[in-house]
């Protein structure tokens, strides 16, 4: 009998525990029961709740890095700086700390390795098929741009799909929540004219129990006075079920690994794009476009520094001369291209945007600043 | 016979203060079984727990088998000899919902105090150690004792509230001076002199809670409230001047240690930790024994810890460390958790051989273990392992492997607290609640 109450009691705490781990989700299925999710008044919002960088990898690596994997920082430094007798911290360490932040124009007589082979995933940025450009592995579509996968692809820290991936650690602060709206929409299979408007969301993610999945379903309020700078609005159309845009230049607000905003700049996309497959809950697939070099790279180590950096053989003073060498687009007054063509894979699913007045309509593009000036100021702050 | 008991004191004056002497028991304090006291009432049952860090590597260390009799993988051989006493909880989940993972914290902070932090340093409440310290661990000489091998006093895994840690004992010789030093009541003293130092903070202490009650009457309710926990925090630390003034029952297994030479030794190579670890374990047991503290914590860590001629430590080859393929795991990484599997084998034995009564001082406690991660590459919550060891006076069953069906790791937290004695009905806070107590285990 004891055994029985005992039992009875476990059962009741098992539905309670139930019910309590899918609290967080009961407004979500309660919703899509009711057919609230999708469009309504013509508009409809996603979170972005999964990011990383566009890294094809094949079965077998040494297809693609048939030397080696690069070096990371303890491996390089020991190369640059060989203990061949007296040394002084000048010479070495500090050194090393001024290639890392301030790189020179010297040659470093140290390898570094670059992804082999036609094959890439990404996006056609410029519409043509260029001798650089990648094939899809899947589609088979031609000139893909993805220059960054080309620098990165054999280094660890972009290949391993745990460390590289920018997600989980990132989206734990609400400094760098990115949220899409599609307004003036009529339908999410085709509709030949949408408007897609970026913004820094202020709220948290919803999760399942183990916080490694986000559903959809939550509310996003809009950061529409401190977070102008990450509002572009992008022409769109969606063609069965695909949505694809015009390419703007894009701020999206970025966080450290580490802690939530340490001074870890922005990264900013010229020509930024999106090619996202809709549903009522989620919106899978690309963004591309052409990240700033300087800050893609200053963001990179920022974020993770050289002991971190470590963990995935990112070894910065060969990683900026492999990104500035393979840089392809928008040369500055030297003729030297200061963006690199990449691509994100993503996944956002949908929240519930919250408007806070108005008057915010009206600010769209109103008092945001440009990516080009927010790069050349990044560079000139640096 | 005599009426023995526990507490039968005689009373009288001291030095111009009152003081309470207790009888000498000794072995009738036992029943003839020495299985209980010579009252009836069952031996104390002491509570502990042991830290590891980095986890564990699942193809190194999951036995195959459940229950009784399981295999031994790499990473848990050096537990072969204890294996009838421990047991072994694989798959276990620290949920942290909508927090974020702060890595090598979010784990342990889930299985010690039940809710996932939102921050990092933000522990959420007092663990589980110190809530079934405040149940059963007010009259002993220490509340509960806290220790670690790693060498950092910060380094501890046992938090009173949010913002007060218990520093953990690094130090030998301090640890022992603390222990058994000029403070130390040797139960099996013939003479027993209270300490007059003792007698004049008792005396202080005593003047404090009457102005406290007199204060009481003239705040709002706010102050009461906090006057209220003041004055149980004091009454608290009066019942332990008590227990300082009264003669200990004798214990025979309570021998005091010679006088440590020399300190422990200053480094992070295994085998720095090892010795340390093993010093302090030695007097921890010592301490149990003597009925000084019947709330334990012991850290061997481990995050920081070296090998000689490996030039990383140990938590920088969880992240660098090539994956080998055909073991399916970091051996590196894997011959770090295999160090501290031989340390938690040390600790276990020590208690374990340590007589007491009819059977051993581990048959009388609850010992529980976990780390921070199941894999720590990539700072993973799910897949944890955790280790009870001890019969808590047959309440528990040991030897054997138990798999969590990827259930919380509160669970343990919660099981522990029913065993020793809380009628608490759940612990933990959203998808780390639990009421499910780990049934498997338990007698």
């Amino acid at each position: 009998m004891k055994h029985i109450i005992l039992s009875t009691q476990v059962s009741a705490f098992a539905i309670a525990a139930s019910l309590a781990l899918t609290a967080g989700s009961a407004n979500a299925q309660q919703a899509m029961k009711e057919g609230a999710l999708g469009v309504q008044n013509r508009s409809i919002g996603y979170v972005m709740v999964f990011e990383n960088r566009s890294i094809y990898q094949a079965k077998d690596a040494k297809t693609q890095c048939p030397t080696a994997l690069n070096d990371g920082p303890p491996e390089q430094f020991k190369k640059l700086y060989p203990d061949t007798g007296e040394r002084t911290v000048e010479g070495t360490r500090l050194a090393w700390e001024g290639e890392l932040w301030n790189p020179s124009a010297k040659e470093l007589n140290v390898p570094y390795y670059e992804v082999q082979g036609k094959v890439g995933r990404g996006m056609n940025l410029d519409g043509k098929v260029g001798p650089n450009d990648y094939v899809d592995p899947d589609t088979g579509e031609k000139g893909i741009d993805n220059q960054i996968y080309r620098t990165v692809g054999c280094t660890f820290n972009y290949r391993d799909g745990q460390t590289s991936t920018l997600t989980p650690q990132w989206r734990r602060a609400t400094y760098n929540i990115f949220v899409i709206e599609l307004t003036n929409v009529d339908s999410l299979q085709n509709d030949d004219d949408v408007t897609v408007t970026t913004y820094r969301g202020k709220d948290r993610l919803i999760t399942d129990a183990t916080g490694n999945e986000y559903l959809p379903g939550g509310s996003q309020t809009l950061d529409t006075r401190w977070g102008k700078r990450y509002i572009t609005a992008f022409k769109g159309k969606i063609k069965d079920g695909v949505l694809t845009t015009e390419a703007k230049d894009l701020i999206m607000p970025a966080a450290s690994v580490y802690a939530p905003r340490d001074g870890a700049p922005d990264i900013i996309y010229r020509d930024m794009r999106f090619q996202l497959n809709l549903t009522d809950t989620q919106a899978n697939g690309y963004m591309g476009g052409y990240a700033d070099v300087w800050t893609w790279y200053y963001h990179s180590h920022k974020t993770r520094d050289s002991r971190h950096q470590a963990y995935g053989g990112t070894a910065g003073p060969t990683l900026y001369r492999a990104l500035m060498k393979n840089a392809d687009a928008f040369p500055d007054a030297n003729g030297q291209n200061t963006a690199i063509s990449t691509a994100l894979d993503v996944k956002f699913v949908h929240v519930f945007v919250q408007h806070p007045g108005a008057q915010v309509a009206g600010m769209v593009n109103h008092g945001t600043q440009s990516a080009e000036a927010a790069a050349t100021e990044a560079r000139a702050r640096e | 016979m005599y009426d023995f008991n526990r507490r039968r004191v005689l009373r009288g004056m001291l030095g111009g203060g009152a003081v309470t002497v207790g009888l000498p028991l000794l072995n009738a304090c036992l029943n003839g079984n020495g299985d209980a006291m010579a009252d009836g009432r069952p031996m104390p049952v002491r509570f502990g727990t042991w830290y590891w860090a980095l986890g564990i590597a699942k193809a190194a260390f999951v036995p195959n088998k459940l229950g009784a009799g399981y295999d031994m993988k790499p990473e848990m051989e050096a537990l072969k000899p204890v294996q009838q006493h421990f047991n072994v909880l694989t798959n276990y989940t620290a949920f942290r919902d909508n927090a974020p993972n702060l890595c090598h914290f979010s784990g342990w902070v889930i299985s010690r105090t039940g809710t996932a932090p939102m921050t990092g340093g933000n522990i959420p409440g007092e663990t589980v150690d110190v809530t079934i310290a405040n149940q059963v661990g007010r009259t002993t000489r220490y509340k509960m004792l806290t220790a670690s091998a790693d060498g950092n006093a910060r380094d501890t895994f046992s938090y009173d509230n949010p913002t007060t840690p218990n520093a953990s004992e690094v130090s030998g010789l301090k640890f022992y001076s603390r222990l058994f030093g000029p403070d130390f009541q040797d139960p099996n003293a013939p003479t027993f002199t209270p300490s007059p130092k003792v007698m004049v903070r008792k005396s202080a202490i005593s003047g404090v809670l009457d102005d406290v009650k007199d204060l009481e009457k003239s705040v709002g309710a706010d102050d009461k409230a906090r006057l209220d926990q003041y004055f149980t925090g004091l009454r608290h630390l009066e019942r332990q001047f008590d227990q300082q003034l009264t003669k200990p029952e004798p214990i025979a297994a309570c021998k005091k240690p010679g006088n440590l030479k020399e300190d422990t030794k200053v480094g992070s190579d295994v085998t720095i930790i090892a010795s340390r670890h093993k010093i302090i374990t030695d007097l921890m047991v010592m301490a149990v024994a003597c009925d000084q503290t019947r709330v334990f914590n012991m850290s061997y860590g481990g995050n920081s810890a070296t090998k000689a001629g490996f030039e990383k430590p140990s938590h920088t080859a969880t992240h660098e460390e090539p994956w080998d393929t055909t073991v399916d795991y970091q051996p590196t990484c894997s011959w770090f958790t295999r160090r501290a599997m031989e340390n938690w084998a040390y600790y276990v034995k020590s208690f374990a051989e340590f007589k007491e009564g009819a059977g051993s001082l581990l048959d009388n406690c609850f010992i529980m273990a976990n780390s921070d991660h199941g894999l720590a590459r990539i700072h993973a919550l799910d897949g944890m392992a955790l280790f009870t060891a001890g019969r808590a006076g047959g309440k528990v069953k040991s030897g054997l492997h138990i798999d969590g069906g990827a259930t919380a790791t509160t669970r343990l937290g919660y099981t522990a607290m029913r065993i020793m004695g809380l009628d608490v009905p759940s612990w933990g806070t959203k998808s780390n609640l639990t009421s499910k107590e780990i049934g498997e285990i338990l007698a």
